[in-house]
């Protein structure tokens, strides 16, 4: 009882001292998105204030985003013209209303929101800030700011959304950044590849590739129009009916399964993950903020903010109807789901895991272990599902790692940002040996993969530690045991990079450089700051790392509506969920994951005892290389599927068809079209008697018709 | 309501003195004051009728009868319903819009004076005919319109073109027009009134008859002439060709939707589908109208012909859309009108302007000339988009909601016509775009520049509602959807006038 009553005075003291700005839901996406829109007529003014305004931007966005959290804390929210409401609140307005439909505009304001918005809008603005030393001197940075900022606008316009249709907005505007922003160089120089393709072509992939998953979503949400009636979050969790109907015409799996591909393709998942590591192309800051701390987190945020949809409103569902077959299929459908979700966040962390350990760009590391990680958000949130009233332990364990991972992952880009250019190349085995001219970001990188790695007490060893606890609770030993396996390889490729790039001796092709004069520097404090600030909040957050954990749990499990909310915050529930013997029992497996990627990681690429390719060689595991180099054959097999028989098919029916049947047919359809025309044009006789001639004519038709009408 | 007949005098009023106020400013050696006199007027007199929204709002219908207070009233009689508002807004906004333009369009022509005094007198009898209470006031408020009309088609008189088409025009309208005057003594004939309400009263619950039948097909055919459905239209090609572009809009965007007002109310107040089964005949009509229309705009060489063509096939739409007799259909015919007026008439504008630089109307002397007017051809485009019902454009919604209303009223085949018919008209427009847009300018085009400022402006705000009422069209969906409840449910305008 005491802790409940310890929280709510807290929860008064801010109410009343923080200035409550309601507006700042609305403002926090209308103002990136109207600077961007500014953004090409302040150029004019010159490049430095163009640059700065841009920054300012999404500083104002993030302060919009700072001012919601007193809202979140105290648990209300105010509306003007309606008053306070308690948190979830749903300020709409009317949007859409013609054709007998009614569709509102408006933000949702919750604790998921509230905690996602302040992650990406913080991180948005300190990559912008990076971005002022990283694109220095850069052609098309008009561009560049442009679409930043609509990025950052519509990510905060996603997250705010209270409805599917006006959070798709967010989620097509994003992608269109996303693309435009791959592509950024166009021009395509050969130094701009990562891999074997050009940054063009890399956003033209990352564009077609998750656009098959946002069809898939856009049918799904339709669908469920056509039975709820509205793209309302909340009043899809409410009225649940929709579940009902739609598993009464037999479509209630494939529904939600095919709205999972909207997630699986913005977030990379397995099969549509192969788009990211192409991706990083782009600019570094443009990886960092959209390719691995906001845009590709934004199908765990929707699979998040479907969550208590998917776990209670199906349980309320299956509980409403007699019909025992209906509600079989209904929990057969939540189960499937779930595990469908969990299997593919696992299965894609440990696939991207292993391709990680392999690659040899650096950004190219960051994005598979991006795309990784991403998979154990989504296995929380499938075990969370799976595990009936433990729920709230999966989400709350896949969000926070979402931060956390935010955090660290976007110091990572950052700092290997700074290493490219110091380095004037992206291959990491062509870097080695620059800790001492690069001391911040060393430590800074350092921090950021151990955190990956799971290190305690850094922020992803609790994250981490939570997602592994979470499996347990689903009794999904299976999950578990793959969750571990991904873990000892993250450890081992992170020790893999920091070694590679900043231990040993310097590579050839740096002594090359400095033998013509150039000298390998730390970045500019504009650019290693605010990376070094993440840096302090990934310690920090490591350091009170149960605290905090604690804390999250409390303010996010309020918006799914399980029985859990309220026994969390009962003294009884707390401590035993502080003792837990899982908790031992997942530490025990997380430090056993860590010796087994850990040695042989600081065997081959910290002391170098053992060089990597004599040891490969000597254990026939050349062929294993091959497979995870050529990224398990999967981008072959898609290129060889979808795009080269695509274009031998087109090729093809344009010399057959298009040129034969198609021109063919369109010629002959105008000549006859112009025939006729001419034929009907002799009615147009510019003969006034005749004209009046018509109008007796076709007052004796009407009449005609008339009498054959009645 | 004193209010109501306030447009109608200050167009009447503005009208008649800007002869002496273009006299007095010619003195003064002063330019363009004729014109912006006009604009003025139009712009007073569009505040004056927006003035009536409250009122309207409140009482459904407004009533306002001139001098004697015999019941029924025979002449003199104003009833004002959303119907007839809506049409009215239309009418001002577009004269509005017209005059803006004319004030450089127009700058190299004489007797300028005329014209404008033509123009708010022809608006002025627009509104008038809309907000008529009783056939009298109607007929005369619809010859003043014709009259003033017959005058701006032939206002360049020194042209053989303009002469050969206003006379045109004059004699079939004219024989329309004694059509419905003959239909409208019949009426007197058996009803005893002339007042809307209560003729409608009086044929209520009246049996189908020959003699009803045949007062309804001359009333039609009457109207059909100035609405130019097939085979009644033979005047529109030749009069939108050669009159000043200014008025080509206004007969397109205007004076043939007076035409389909006047339909409306003779097919859903005065009548009723129980009186008549008006169904197959229209919708003959209508498909007669929008193929002869579309088919015909296919191989124009003038462009000014191939947009008369496209504006017949449009009325083909509304008349499909009257066709169904259902409320829905009514809402996206009226929508129709308003669209229709908006995007033509900023066709015809933007052609206008054209002509204003070049001096040339065929198609084959303007290749590649919207390189070099990109603002007038950005909005050429979209007037053309829009008429080809492109999603995003406001043409789209309203067809939209016809064909939508059509399947409703299951009259599928009419639908699969009027969608045949709006791709074929694609096909037009799209080659317009082609020719005048996407080819290189060469010879003398290559030469040309953009046009003066007060052409552009009026293409811009047209442009810009297009798009506007395509991506928003809630607020004059809502307003379209009012007048149609207002027209079909006419036993509410009957109460309210016969209550008098």
């Amino acid at each position: 009882m005491y802790s409940v009553k310890l929280r709510c005075n807290f929860k008064f003291r801010l109410a009343g001292d923080v200035a409550m700005f309601p507006y700042a839901a609305w403002l926090c996406w209308v103002i990136p998105i109207v600077g961007a829109v500014l953004t090409p007529i302040v150029a004019k003014f010159g490049d430095k204030v163009r640059d700065y305004f841009a920054v300012l931007t999404s500083l104002l966005a993030a302060i919009m985003a700072g001012m919601l959290i007193p809202y979140g804390l105290s648990g209300s929210f105010t509306i003007p013209g309606i008053g306070n409401v308690f948190l979830p609140a749903d300020w709409r307005v009317p949007w859409i209303q013609i054709f007998g439909v009614r569709i509102d505009a408006g933000v949702l304001v919750d604790s998921l929101s509230i905690f996602m918005i302040n992650v990406v809008a913080w991180i948005s603005f300190l990559i912008m800030v990076y971005s002022l030393g990283y694109m220095r001197g850069e052609e098309g940075l008009t561009r560049y700011w442009f679409f930043m900022n609509f990025f950052i606008g519509n990510m905060l316009l996603l997250v705010m959304s209270d409805n599917i249709l006006q959070m798709l907005f967010g989620w097509e505007g994003v992608g269109l950044c996303s693309y435009q922003l791959i592509g950024f160089w166009y021009h395509d120089e050969r130094r701009r590849w990562i891999g074997n393709i050009p940054p063009s072509h890399a956003g033209m992939k990352a564009f077609i590739m998750t656009r098959a998953g946002d069809i898939a979503l856009m049918i799904s949400a339709f669908i469920i129009f056509t039975q709820a009636g509205t793209f309302n979050f909340l009043e899809l969790q409410n009225n649940y009916k929709w579940i009902v109907e739609l598993a009464k015409c037999g479509l209630i799996l494939p529904v939600i399964l095919l709205f999972f591909g909207g997630p699986v393709g913005k977030s990379a998942q397995f099969p549509l993950h192969e788009w990211l590591p192409e991706a990083m192309a782009g600019p570094t800051p443009v990886s960092a903020l959209i390719h691995a701390a906001t845009m590709v987190k934004a199908g765990v945020y929707l699979t998040a903010r479907m969550f208590p949809i998917f776990t209670e409103s199906f349980k309320l569902a299956s509980q409403s109807v007699m019909n025992f077959t209906i509600r079989q299929l209904i929990l057969t459908a939540q189960n499937n789901f779930f595990t469908m979700v969990a299997w593919i966040g696992a299965f894609t962390a440990f696939l991207a895991a292993s391709q990680a350990m392999v690659a040899r760009q650096i950004k190219k590391v960051l994005a598979y272990s991006t795309v990784s990680q991403i998979g154990y958000m989504m296995l929380a949130l499938g075990v969370g599902g799976l595990a009936g009233d433990y729920a709230a332990e999966g989400y709350v364990a896949s969000l926070f790692h979402l931060m956390s991972h935010a955090t660290f992952k976007a110091l990572l880009f950052m700092g290997a940002g700074a290493v490219l250019h110091a380095c004037e190349t992206t291959d990491m085995f062509e870097m080695g040996g620059i800790r001492r001219e690069m001391p911040i970001t060393f430590i800074c990188m350092l921090v950021g993969v151990l955190s990956l790695s799971g290190i305690p007490p850094l922020s992803g060893f609790w994250s981490k530690e939570a997602i592994f606890n979470a499996c347990l609770r689903s009794g999904n030993i299976a999950l578990l045991v793959v969750a571990a396996v991904t873990a000892a390889m993250t450890f081992f490729y992170s020790l893999r990079l920091i070694g590679v790039t900043f231990l040993g001796s310097k590579s050839e092709h740096l002594k090359k450089l400095e033998s013509e004069g150039f000298r390998i520097h730390e970045a500019s404090a504009v650019m290693w700051l605010p990376y070094a600030l993440l840096t302090v909040a990934t310690v920090g957050v490591g350091l009170i790392g149960p605290i905090f954990e604690h804390g999250l749990y409390g303010f996010l499990t309020s918006t799914l509506n399980t029985k859990n909310i309220y026994d969390v915050f009962s003294p009884s529930t707390v401590s035993a969920y502080n003792v837990d013997i899982s908790q031992l029992s997942t530490a025990l497996i997380t430090a056993i994951a860590l010796i087994v990627g850990g040695v042989p990681a600081y065997m081959m690429y910290i002391s170098r005892r053992i060089d990597p390719e004599t040891f490969i060689d000597k254990h026939g595991l050349k062929s294993l290389y091959n497979f995870l180099w050529n990224r398990w054959y999967i981008n072959l097999t898609y290129y060889k599927a979808f795009v080269y028989s695509l274009i031998a098919f087109s090729g093809e029916s344009y010399k057959n068809f298009e040129v034969k049947v198609m021109d063919g047919a369109n010629y002959a359809l105008a000549r006859r079209i112009a025939s006729f025309s001419n034929i009907l044009r002799r009615i147009q006789t510019g003969i006034l008697s005749y004209n009046i001639m018509g109008i007796a004519v076709g007052l004796l038709i009407a009449w005609l018709l008339l009498w054959i009408g009645m | 309501m004193l209010l109501l007949i306030y447009p109608m005098l200050i167009l009447s009023v503005f009208g008649i003195l800007t002869p002496v106020i273009s006299r007095l400013a010619e003195r003064l050696s002063l330019k363009n004051i004729g014109g912006a006199w006009a604009f003025f007027g139009f712009l007073i007199a569009l505040i004056a009728d927006i003035r009536l929204i409250n009122p309207l709002r409140r009482e459904g219908v407004l009533l306002f009868t001139i001098g004697s207070s015999a019941k029924p009233p025979i002449a003199g009689f104003l009833a004002v319903d959303w119907l007839g508002y809506f049409f009215s807004l239309l009418f001002i906004t577009l004269g509005l819009i017209s005059s803006l333009y004319s004030l450089d369009y127009m700058s190299h022509d004489n007797g300028l004076e005329a014209y404008y005094s033509l123009l708010l007198l022809m608006v002025a009898g627009m509104v008038g005919l809309a907000f008529a209470g009783d056939f009298i006031t109607f007929y005369v408020f619809w010859e003043i319109m014709s009259l003033t009309s017959y005058c701006l088609v032939g206002f360049r008189k020194h042209k053989w073109e303009a002469i050969e088409a206003g006379f045109k025009y004059l004699v079939m309208s004219a024989t329309g027009t004694t059509i419905v005057l003959f239909s409208l003594s019949l009426i007197y004939g058996i009803t005893g009134t002339l007042s809307f309400a209560h003729i409608a009263a009086s044929l209520l619950k009246a049996p189908p008859s020959p003699l009803l039948s045949m007062i309804f097909i001359l009333l039609i055919i009457g109207f059909c002439v100035k609405t130019a459905a097939v085979p009644f239209h033979f005047w529109l090609p030749d009069a939108h060709q050669v009159a000043p572009s200014s008025i080509s809009a206004m007969l397109s965007g205007v004076v043939t939707k007076t035409g389909i007002y006047a339909l409306i109310r003779t097919l859903y107040l005065i009548f009723s589908l129980s009186t008549v089964n008006f169904t197959l005949l229209f919708a003959v009509l209508s498909v007669l109208t929008m193929t002869v229309g579309n088919v015909l705009a296919l191989l124009q060489k003038d462009v000014k012909r191939l947009l008369a063509y496209s504006t017949i096939g449009h009325m083909g739409y509304i008349l499909l859309a009257l066709s169904l007799g259902t409320v829905n259909g009514l809402t996206g015919g009226i929508l129709h009108v308003f669209n229709h007026a908006i995007m033509k008439g900023l066709a015809f504008l933007c052609i206008g302007a054209i002509i204003y630089v070049t001096g040339s109307r065929n198609i084959d002397d303007l290749i590649g000339v919207g390189r070099r007017m990109p603002i007038t051809s950005i909005t050429f485009a979209i007037s053309l988009l829009s008429l080809s019902g492109v999603p995003f454009f406001n043409g789209f919604i309203s067809k939209y909601l016809i064909f939508t209303a059509a399947l409703e009223a299951k009259a599928y085949l009419l639908t699969v016509i009027g969608l045949l018919n709006s791709g074929l008209s694609v096909v037009y427009y799209l080659r317009l775009i082609q020719l005048l847009m996407l080819r290189k300018p060469s010879g003398k085009i290559a030469k040309v520049k953009e046009a003066p400022i007060f052409i552009l402006i009026p293409l811009i705000v047209m442009a810009f509602l297009c798009i506007l009422f395509g991506v928003w069209p809630e607020p004059v969906y809502k307003f379209a959807r009012e007048a149609a409840i207002a027209a079909y449910s006419k036993v509410q305008y009957i109460l309210a006038v016969t209550k008098v």
